[in-house]
């Protein structure tokens, strides 16, 4: 009989999402589903509101990437403008998308995923979280928590505001730097960085403890899509789109950003209201094997597969460790869980970078905006997000009124591949139709590797118990457990 | 009208404290700031942006009346927060949240609870909660001021940046028992 488990997280937004197991007649995983059933809606509440209300808007949709949001924003209502956005601009949001990535970085690694790995993923849930992390190493819980503050300070000096920070426009950005920032930025640089080094350190001391994790935990052949410089650096927040295959054949070595639809397309499925993208010229439909050969993955380990260098010492050296842990020499890192070592190696990098500009005499010049009206009736703007590849693509009327907004989010870009990993997963550690404890971490944890972003509309109020459900294909409740 | 909750294993005294209680006591120097509000939720999805609304009515209120204040508003809580709610100096916190009701018969005014630590939840997404803020700041820093929980109720969670009616007439009926912060030994208590 075939039977269906769903873990389904309860929030105050009715089926913010949950993730369903398909068992054949024999018991065995056919299909894994991740279900987004909340209706965003984002996109049409925008359209009929002036361009260059978009970046202060937009950023509201995320507690934790809004940097993000704002700086995609402000690029498309850029290139509606064709305004030339100064030098200094740039660099300006640069340092706070840098900044952004510290902090959500950190965010995912110490606090979300560094309790599976520090304290086991079979471990006591009571306290298989941030503060058994405390509990077992107080220095290191400390310095996960000054590290995400840093990058948020950076945030909150440089905007005005650490969340939602209308600082970025149309054109450039609205307040310069001060010398202050530069200050507070240089003093605690240090120790940023040796907290880095020291989860760079440990991840690769344990790294044996993980061998299953690693073959499991989402480690199939996959494109992958990102952004690099022209010259093929590691780039997070302008360039070309690169893609490359599952053997590291790039496929396409730099698409200028507003030809994305060229490679790009979404498909939709009944049970999500997440879009399902793939590589366009590769289709939808599965091959004869069940596989989707247009199924690409976006975020750090994607980032670090596609670019031929990252162009900071630090970074590059352990880039060059990095791709060692390919399966073939020569070929991409494939596994998902090496998404961990990617966004430390990204940290890194955030760190260098965020160094030399603060360095740079430049990044105190006052001319910072320039001013244009509409000039172009599209503009597309991409950039990477901590957690992917981020599209806003607006068309506007001659007086400036959204007529369509388009916005292709991360955690839409990897919803294939998210599947794809629960499937892994579960074909490796469900037993029969028991749910267990251990599996329930496993599929969190396997999802928590995208780092996806789905408390964008929302927060939840208290804990978010997990609901989770064995049903047969008649929809009896076979087997059913909570856990709080 | 204010809605108060007595924690278990609590008395009353040590919770909502009574005039002459000592913790209530503390002389405020005007040199410091003594009460961290931080106001939480989504200002695109409407009544989740209650609380923020509230935070920003309740600082202005206390600041009005002399009491330092420190304000913070933030779409989710996240655990970096916890340093700042053990800052030395602190007396008390103040989480101002939305809360989510069905609309009549349930109770549509705000409401007012003692926090304490929690045990952690075991959220895959990116939000905390005030429980495990108070544990992380008490675990990591040592230090856990007094701390309150404040909710608007709230029906409308959907796009849009206008509130529901419901949510609306809360938050222009603040009770009085907010007219300075929770514990200050000068603020309305409820009766015994």
């Amino acid at each position: 009989m075939a039977q269906t488990l769903h873990i389904e997280p309860v929030t105050r937004i009715e089926g913010h999402g949950k993730i369903s197991i398909h068992l054949d007649d024999a018991g065995q995983v056919t299909d894994a589903r991740f279900h987004v059933t909340e209706f965003r809606g984002f996109e049409k509440f925008c359209e009929g509101r002036t361009y260059p209300e978009m970046p202060g808007i937009t950023m509201r949709i995320c507690g934790i990437c809004p940097v993000s949001h704002m700086l995609a924003s402000a690029k498309a209502c850029d290139n509606i403008q064709s305004a030339k956005v100064p030098p200094t601009a740039i660099k300006l949001r640069r340092l706070i998308n840098h900044a952004q990535y510290v902090q959500s970085h950190a965010l995912s690694f110490f606090h979300l995923s560094a309790p599976d790995l520090i304290l086991g993923m079979e471990s006591d849930p009571a306290t298989r979280n941030v503060v058994g992390i405390i509990q077992a190493n107080p220095e290191l819980g400390r310095r996960a928590i000054r590290l995400r503050q840093f990058g948020q300070e950076i945030i909150r000096g440089v905007t005005g505001k650490s969340v939602h920070p209308s600082w970025a426009t149309p054109g450039g950005v609205r307040d310069p730097l001060k010398t202050e920032q530069i200050e507070y930025i240089k003093k605690n640089l240090p120790e940023a960085f040796e907290t880095v080094e020291i989860a760079l350190n440990w991840l690769k001391d344990h790294s044996d403890r993980f061998e299953r994790e690693k073959a499991t935990y989402g480690d199939f052949p996959s494109l992958y899509i990102g952004l690099v410089t022209p010259e093929g650096g590691l780039e997070h927040y302008d360039g070309l789109l690169r893609v490359m295959d599952a053997d590291g054949k790039i496929l396409e070595p730099g698409l200028p950003l507003d030809r994305y639809r060229e490679i790009i397309a979404e498909a939709v499925e009944p049970w999500s209201y997440l879009k399902f993208p793939y590589y366009k010229p590769y289709g939808y439909a599965r091959n004869g094997d069940g596989v989707r050969p247009g199924m690409y993955r976006v975020g750090p380990l994607a980032r670090l597969n596609l670019c031929d260098f990252a162009g900071t010492p630090l970074a590059d050296r352990e880039l060059r460790q990095f791709r060692r842990l390919a399966n073939s020499p020569g070929k991409p890192v494939s596994s998902s869980f090496h998404f961990h070592y990617a966004r430390l190696i990204e940290l890194t990098f955030a760190l260098e970078r965020i160094a030399e500009l603060v360095a740079d005499p430049d990044i105190l010049d006052t001319h910072i905006r320039s001013q244009a009206k509409v000039n172009e009736l599209r503009g597309v703007g991409i950039m990477e997000a901590p957690r992917g590849t981020l599209i806003h693509d607006y068309e506007v009327d001659e007086t400036g009124i959204l007529k369509k907004v388009s916005l292709l989010v991360a955690t839409g870009n990897n919803n294939l591949a998210m599947n794809k990993t629960v499937e892994q997963i579960a074909k490796e550690y469900l037993s029969g139709a028991t749910i267990t404890e251990g599996l329930l971490n496993r599929v969190e944890h396997g999802i928590r590797l995208y780092d996806p972003c789905l408390s964008c509309s929302t927060h939840a109020v208290g804990k978010m118990p997990l609901h989770v459900q064995v049903v047969d294909s008649k929809g009896e409740i076979l087997d059913e457990r909570y856990r709080d | 009208m204010c809605k108060w909750w007595i924690p278990r294993e609590r008395s009353s005294t040590s919770v909502i404290g009574t005039k002459n209680t000592t913790s209530l006591s503390r002389t405020f120097t005007g040199n410091e700031t003594v009460v961290l509000i931080l106001g939480y939720g989504n200002s695109l999805r409407r009544d989740d942006g209650a609380g923020l609304l509230l935070a920003e009515k309740l600082e202005r209120l206390w600041m009005d009346a002399g009491v330092e204040v420190k304000c913070l508003l933030v779409h989710q809580l996240t655990p970096d927060l916890a340093e700042e709610i053990s800052r030395q100096g602190l007396d008390s916190v103040v989480f101002v949240d939305a809360r989510v009701v069905a609309g009549p018969p349930d109770d549509l005014t705000i409401h007012l609870e003692p926090l304490e630590p929690s045990e952690m939840s075991l959220s895959p997404g990116h939000q905390s909660d005030p429980g495990s803020l108070l544990l992380i700041a008490r675990e990591l820093f040592g230090r856990v001021p007094t701390a309150w929980l404040v909710t608007v109720p709230g029906v409308d969670f959907g796009l849009g940046e206008s509130l529901s009616p419901v949510a609306q007439e809360a938050l222009d009926h603040i009770p009085s028992c907010l007219n300075l912060p929770p514990g200050r030994r000068d603020a309305p208590f409820p009766p015994s």
